[in-house]
């Protein structure tokens, strides 16, 4: 089952939890190059085994664990179409630890990254502050969200619903619990707009912020860090 | 007493979490009785109760449901013999009319339609709200609500009822009503737990009280020892039901919780100064 809360910020004290959120942006998009950029064992094996130090400096690693697991099927189906097709077995591998990359360097961002440090980064980076608040919001309640399916579902439960056996019983029984939980995620949409406005919301165009960014030494190493895979871009 | 539901040294941790939400619970239900579990927020009543129809199963330790272990049982094979009405109405009400929403339960258990509407009537008649049988119920009151998520509940006739929080977002005649059909569910000789923080609701309704805090059990017994314990209440976060701390303003040796045994009391005393 897809579990968000693997990939959701969990706040804890590790140097990678404490970077900027821009510098931390920047690496994922290197990683995403890099692993889009070749596509042969030797250099995407370097670029995953690379990416399982900030892993490990942020403590990551059964995030990561639990995380492949639930990739597992998605990782072998990669690997036997591309072996099927192509009857080359490293290349499917290697295509797999693209895949890999991409799941690992993503961990390390989002999962290390306060919603408010991103909406924060963002609107530094000149995007619009309505646009950064929204996208704040939604991040921000996806637990909340979640813990209103949980509670729905146990109480629909607790009044005889099965969830588990088959799938045509999966899809209708959907119906008892996406109804209350958009009635409640309507109604909270509701009261968050109103305390908002209630606290003059829009009556500024250019919000001050409660906290600045700063990038910090740490940062620019990291940064230097994610262009390793240069060395291994003409070296291997 | 038949014993109804028991917890065996039960610890539940959530998962991703650091704590444990309850720690060893030690506690057992019997028929007929009206327990209330009490406690703060964020005390452990709501993981506990969920452990009664096994919505959730124990991190360590064992729930015996009618001696059946909560690990070997489904839920909707306990819920028929455990009833849970959550605090959140909004989280159950999705049925078109309320007809349907308290018919819900019984299609999922498998009666036959002619049943159903035997047994709907009658709760609808039971917590008056018949003239709302075509309605929505999601576009009903706060009270009205909890009627029709008693009524979806109270209809299949579960041994043991539990209700999470009923008093919230009531107002003063509906929890009136509200304890009155508790009242009568007492009569009938069920199990009822009821877990709240709002002692001035149980204090005159319950047999047996719990105190929780931090996840575990504090102190249980009979109402007026509990309701009485100012330090163990403070101690639990709660405050005194308003009966005693009027017992106490009136400087009252006897533990007293019901309203008409305080008003005789109080008439006594103003008989003795004239
Ligand atoms: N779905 C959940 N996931 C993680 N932690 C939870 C969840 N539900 C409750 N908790 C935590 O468990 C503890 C007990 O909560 P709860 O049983 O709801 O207490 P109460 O009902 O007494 O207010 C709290 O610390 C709460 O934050
Ligand atoms: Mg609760």
């Amino acid at each position: 089952m897809f579990r968000p809360e693997y990939f959701y910020f969990r706040k804890k004290d590790t140097i990678i939890h404490r970077l900027d959120p821009r510098s931390k942006l920047v690496y994922v998009i290197a990683m995403f190059v890099w692993a889009l950029i070749r596509g042969d064992l030797l250099f995407l094996s370097a670029v995953f085994l690379l990416t399982l130090i900030p892993i490990s400096l942020g403590k990551l690693f059964k995030n990561l664990l639990i995380s492949l697991r639930a990739a597992l099927f998605f990782i072998v189906l990669i690997i036997l179409i591309n072996y099927v097709f192509s009857h080359n077995l490293s290349l499917a591998i290697a295509l797999a630890l693209r895949f890999m990359i991409l799941i690992s360097s993503f961990l390390i961002f989002s999962i290390t990254t306060s919603p408010d440090d991103l909406a924060l980064a963002l609107y530094r980076m000149g995007f619009p502050y309505d646009f950064v608040l929204t996208f704040n919001l939604s991040v921000r309640f996806i637990p909340t969200v979640m813990r209103d399916a949980t509670n729905i579902i146990d109480a629909q439960r607790a009044r005889g619903l099965e969830t588990q056996k088959g799938f045509i019983n999966r899809i209708k029984n959907y119906v008892p619990v996406l109804i209350p939980l958009i009635v409640v995620g309507i109604k909270r949409a509701i009261n968050v707009a109103e305390s908002m406005e209630a606290r003059c919301f829009g009556a500024s165009k250019k919000p001050t912020t409660l906290y600045e960014l700063k990038f910090a030494v740490k940062d620019y190493v990291f940064i230097a860090f994610s262009f390793i895979p240069t060395i291994f871009y003409f070296l291997l | 007493m038949q014993k109804v539901i028991e917890f065996k040294h039960v610890s539940y941790k959530y998962p991703f979490e650091e704590d444990y939400a309850i720690k060893d619970i030690d506690l057992s239900f019997y028929e007929e009785e009206v327990v209330a579990i009490i406690g703060s927020n964020g005390a452990g009543k709501t993981t506990l109760i969920k452990h009664m129809n096994g919505l959730l199963k124990p991190t360590t330790g064992d729930v015996f449901v009618e001696g059946i272990n909560t690990k070997k049982a489904t839920v909707a094979e306990l819920s028929k013999k455990v009833g849970i009405v959550f605090q959140n109405s909004d989280y159950q009400l999705f049925a078109q009319t309320v007809y349907d929403e308290i018919a819900f339960a019984l299609r999922n258990f498998g009666y036959n339609e002619a049943e159903i509407k035997e047994r709907v009537k009658k709760m609808m008649d039971y917590f008056s709200i018949s003239q709302y049988e075509k309605s929505s119920p999601i576009l009903l009151s706060g009270g009205e609500k909890k009627r029709v998520t008693l009524a979806s509940v109270l209809v299949y006739d579960p041994k043991v009822l539990i209700l999470d929080e009923p008093t919230i977002g009531l107002d003063f005649n509906q929890k009136k009503n509200l304890k009155h059909f508790i009242s009568r569910l007492k009569e009938e000789r069920k199990t009822i737990v009821i877990v709240t923080h709002d002692l001035d609701f149980v204090s005159d309704i319950s047999t047996r009280i719990i105190v929780m805090n931090r996840g575990q059990v504090m102190a249980q017994g009979d109402p007026k020892d509990i309701l009485y314990e100012e330090d163990l209440l403070k101690e639990a976060n709660l405050m005194p039901p308003s009966i005693v701390k009027l017992a106490k303003g009136l400087g009252l040796n006897d533990r007293i919780l019901s309203f008409e045994e305080m008003l005789q009391k109080i008439d006594n005393l103003l008989l003795r100064n004239v």
